[in-house]
């Protein structure tokens, strides 16, 4: 009922204030490239995508209609909906949105303000795993620094996979999600201020919110969230073809051991992106992260670090670019790999088909989906 | 002798025209182009097979001081309506161009790097030099003679790189009297074969300042050619400083 009113008000919304619109229709399959090559993704979506913009006013909201064959299940969503209003130095955004920080190539040191969706492992796209938010943001941009300030009345909880679902590798038969009161202290507030130095972006950013904790309880993967902050810089510099990121966070406490540890910790990421020309991009990063204050109940080592290498290649003048990436976590010796190839039909059509490969230690983040290496193809027209 | 026959040769060859090269390169790129523009512009590419693809972008610049600041958005096709590119480019030649790229899908602004300055904009058939970040000084010019190009007087210059393995050879510009743009191009490769050819027309007056509407650029070695065709522009607007900020982007609103 809900969903219908949503619909039937969009409809209106559309043709009293003659919004804009554009949007994207998608078609997603992937297959198991061993074992018995099941389906592992069969999905079919419309995004529409509304809006309309005034001289200090824009309003925006993008509404996904989805078919999901492999849970033969349909499913109609807002996905954002904000509404801005701009003056000169300054501007706020309310409504359901979609928050990105940090400057990190598909890692999340500081970049958390939007909870993921897990539910296809590694193998969801990047845009597509970040959930929105329903917030306040106010941003303060005079001459010489940004501020931003988000206010977030309640948690916005993270999407997991369905307990028949073959992305389910842990095997449990449901999940709870404990969520915190929606009450006015279980509110979440987050802050960054940068600045801009020619030559470098600097930024500081803190956030105070609940942290997903998972353990298990008769068979059921059991969400706890707990209060926990960070403070984090960032920084990015560009130098010949090069560009230097840094990012790093300190969480006030994390939680280990099914929730029952707490622990101050550490994280950070160095990266370089290189255009070396000839339409080629290449990029690295190495993270780290460091437990504070270690003891052996954390039933994990006191620093873990991955290394990530991406390339990419665009050929016959951009219309087909070549990606190949790789995630290795250096601790646990798992990797995760991703090529892929994008063609633009043109005019908004593209044909995109890929392989997805897992592999290594079965316990590590990459490794537990090593039965989900997946061969996948994938068509998009954005209208 | 033969010493006295090159002296009279050169003597007699500067003094033939009244103007060098290099100075008239350097009236292009000095000439008043407004201290503001916003522009919108169509792409059209055509690959060898005839097959096209168009592109809509507005453009809107700034020019702070001696420094330039640019904002380049896609507008059509919509899978990279949204788009965002900004630049921030300096006079001094000795320091790299800021740039920035906003990316709507992710709702992300990263920086990047200067691109090769040889790499085809945007899959055009256009580098990033022939788009005019190219500065006189670079170059070693020669007038070659002066003649008629597309109803207009023009000088015809040989720029010779300085640096080697540059991208080109050598380009022959045609350089209009009347409008200090340059109207046809010819592009040699490395190798000092022909490369493509650059066709400017529909040249218009607006606020003041000549304009190429239309330019056209044929890559005979690729077969594939790109037409550039402003649709509006505007010059010595009024236009806010802040558009240039690089939290400007992460609004969307351009």
């Amino acid at each position: 009922m809900k969903k219908l009113f949503l619909l039937m008000l969009t409809f209106f919304c559309w043709q009293i204030f003659a919004l804009d619109v554009a949007g994207k229709v998608a078609s997603h399959h992937g297959w198991q490239s061993q074992g018995e090559q099941q389906s592992l993704l069969d999905k079919n979506w419309l995004l529409l995508e509304l809006s309309q913009d005034k001289q200090s006013t824009y309003f925006f909201s993008s509404l996904k209609a989805m078919r999901d064959n492999n849970t033969d299940q349909s499913s109609f969503e807002l996905k954002e909906a904000y509404f801005d209003y701009f003056a000169d130095s300054w501007d706020v955004r309310i409504g359901r949105q979609i928050i990105a920080w940090g400057k990190a190539d598909g890692l999340r040191i500081t970049d958390i303000i939007c909870s993921q969706d897990f539910s296809l492992g590694l193998s969801q796209d990047l845009q597509d795993s970040r959930l929105a938010v329903d917030a306040c943001k106010f941003s303060y941009s005079p001459d010489y620094f940004d501020l931003d300030i988000i206010y977030l009345p309640y948690m916005t909880r993270a999407e997991y996979p369905l307990a028949d679902s073959l992305w389910n590798v842990i095997g449990y038969k449901g999940v709870e999600h404990d969520l915190p009161e929606k009450t006015l202290e279980s509110a979440q507030i987050a802050g960054r201020l940068g600045k801009n130095l020619g030559a470098v972006d600097f930024a500081v950013s803190g956030y105070y919110f609940w942290l997903p904790v998972q353990s298990f309880s008769a068979g059921d993967l059991v969400i706890d969230y707990k209060r926990t902050g960070y403070v984090g810089v960032e920084a990015s510099a560009a130098q010949g073809s090069f560009v230097y990121r840094l990012e790093s966070a300190y969480y006030q406490r994390k939680f280990f051991a099914g929730g029952t540890v707490e622990k101050p910790w550490l994280d950070g990421l160095l990266g370089i992106d290189c255009y070396p020309g000839n339409d080629w991009t290449i990029t690295a990063q190495l993270t780290a992260d460091l437990v504070c204050d270690y003891s052996v109940d954390v039933q994990r080592d006191e620093s873990e670090s991955l290394l990530t290498l991406t390339l990419k290649k665009k050929v016959f003048r951009q219309q087909l670019e070549f990606t190949a990436q790789a995630v290795n976590s250096l601790a646990r010796q798992d990797i995760f790999c991703k090529f892929s190839g994008d063609y633009d039909c043109s005019q908004g059509l593209h044909i995109l088909l890929g392989y997805d490969y897992y592999d290594g230690d079965q316990q590590g983040n990459f490794g537990k989906f090593s039965d989900n290496s997946m061969a996948w193809c994938k068509a998009e027209y954005s209208f | 002798m033969r010493s006295l026959f090159v002296f009279i040769v050169l003597a007699v060859g500067s003094s033939l025209f009244s103007i060098t090269g290099l100075e008239i390169m350097e009236q292009v790129d000095a000439r008043d182009d407004g201290k503001t523009m916003v522009s919108e512009s169509k792409m059209v590419l055509t690959n060898r097979q005839g097959r096209t693809r168009e592109r809509q972008t507005k453009m809107i610049r700034k020019d702070f001081g001696q420094d330039e600041k640019s904002l380049f958005v896609f507008l059509q096709p919509a899978d990279v309506a949204g788009t965002a590119f900004l630049n921030w480019s300096y006079d001094d030649a000795t320091k790299d161009d800021d740039k920035w790229l906003y990316m709507p899908a992710l709702r992300k602004v990263r920086r990047i790097a200067s691109s090769s300055t040889s790499d085809y904009f945007m899959g055009t058939d256009f580098t990033y030099d022939d788009m005019g970040q190219r500065e006189p000084e670079e170059d070693t010019h020669k007038l070659l003679q002066e003649e008629k190009f597309a109803d207009t007087d023009c000088w015809v210059v040989e720029s010779t790189p300085k640096e080697e393995g540059y991208q080109y050879s050598k380009v022959v510009k045609w350089v209009s009297k009347d409008y200090l743009l340059v109207v046809k191009g010819e592009f040699y490769d490395k190798r000092g074969r022909f490369l493509k050819r650059m066709t400017a027309s529909n040249f218009q007056k607006i606020d003041g300042i000549w304009t190429a509407f239309s330019r056209f650029m044929d890559n005979e070695q690729e077969k594939h050619t790109t037409l550039l065709e402003i649709q509006s522009v505007k010059y010595n607007q009024e236009v806010s400083d802040r558009i240039f900020k690089v939290a400007n982007l992460k609004r969307g609103k351009f």
